[in-house]
């Protein structure tokens, strides 16, 4: 049912499918929301290194997104607005895992190793190489400063504009501009024997 | 004008030499003027779109039940849990102004009845606990010496603990 309703608002832009939401048509955030969780899903998980917080986090931020939708203005396009939730959520979970490391627990589930659910698609040969590369990948930007981090992988991964970007992480775009830069860089060295 | 993330997105096609004339015009005007991507090469153009086809997840795990199909009363269940986060937020600041109350006003050490052994504690009598009186110098001295020196150090003699270490040392010396 949720996947039809989501089939029958599939042309309508983000901007309508919100102001039906904020007018009491709860049917429609189905639709956002398979509209946004592979993209928000990857930034989540790029970003926190590991499935179990990154699903977690994804249906935060749509509780979120649930809780304020009155909060939404049109002056800003939904898709920002919803990378500033997860981003801010994200900052706000590495805090605490930073705090953890000094503290210990017990175990984490941060040292969980990632299984990509993208590998299921995919047959065994390109598996191994794309898996491997994957973690490689996922190593090599969790080496990363937050900063750097968030940046490269809307840039380059989730494919934001360097403006989109900007107003995600409420930062100007010149910053965002040096802080992809100096990301890729990084990234690239690190991944130089993979890539 | 084209902006940088246009730019990022021709350049494949500018290296390969299928972008029309104009476009090529204004790809070359903004890698002449803007200091970032002029350095944007074919390397990294090759690992953008490693990124995106790698680092991409397109299969997302399903959200738990609870969440698909019972958001609302999963809403319903923490808007419910927010006057109590404020009820305890506000008994957190009044244990806290106590606690700090406490502490600035507490009754000075070896005052009669500090130590709850006195006449005035509430567990001896049924009585309202009467504010034990200050100590102050002798009236002589008070007088002799009011608004000098020497009687406030006077007074601070008389004050001085029980349990101050120093305190049978000043008296002898007295």
């Amino acid at each position: 049912m949720h996947e039809q309703l989501a089939v029958k608002y599939d042309a309508v832009p983000d901007r309508l499918l919100m102001q039906r939401f904020q007018a009491g048509e709860d049917e429609v955030f189905d639709t956002l929301l398979q509209r946004y969780q592979a993209p928000l899903y990857t930034f989540i998980l790029r970003m926190l290194g590991d499935q179990v917080g990154a699903k977690d986090m994804l249906q935060e931020t749509f509780l979120r997104v649930w809780e304020r939708r009155d909060q939404y203005r049109e002056i800003a396009q939904f898709s920002t607005w919803l990378y500033t939730i997860a981003a801010n959520l994200v900052r706000s979970e590495l805090r605490k895992r930073k705090l953890r490391r000094w503290i210990p627990l017990g175990h984490q589930s941060d040292d969980m190793p990632e299984i990509d659910p993208a590998d299921d698609a995919i047959g065994p040969e390109e598996l191994a190489n794309s898996s491997g590369l994957r973690v490689k990948i996922n190593e090599a930007l969790q080496k990363l400063p937050r900063e750097f981090r968030e940046a490269v992988i809307l840039r380059d991964i989730n494919d934001l504009s360097y403006e989109e970007i900007a107003t995600s992480l409420n930062v100007p775009v010149g910053t965002v501009k040096s802080r992809v830069n100096r990301g890729r860089q990084r990234l690239q060295e690190l991944l130089r024997s993979y890539i | 004008m084209i902006d940088c993330t246009r730019f990022e997105k021709m350049f494949p096609e500018a290296v390969t030499g299928k972008l029309s004339a104009m476009e090529m015009a204004e790809f070359a005007e903004h890698r002449r003027d803007c200091p970032e991507c002029a350095s944007f090469n074919e390397a990294d153009a090759y690992y953008r779109t490693r990124m995106q086809t790698i680092g991409f997840v397109p299969n997302v795990p399903p959200l738990p039940i609870a969440f698909q199909r019972d958001r609302k009363s999963q809403l319903s269940k923490r808007q419910a849990l927010l006057p109590l986060r404020g009820l305890s937020l506000a008994a957190g600041m009044v244990l806290g102004v106590v606690l700090v109350g406490s502490f600035l006003f507490r009754t000075p050490v070896g005052v009669p009845g500090a130590n709850g052994l006195g006449g005035n504690s509430i567990a001896s009598s049924n009585q309202i606990p009467v504010k034990p009186k200050p100590q102050f110098a002798d009236k002589s001295t008070q007088d002799n010496n009011a608004g000098t020196k020497d009687s406030i150090k006077l007074n601070t003699n008389r004050r001085i603990p029980d349990q101050f270490p120093g305190r049978m040392q000043q008296v002898s010396d007295k």
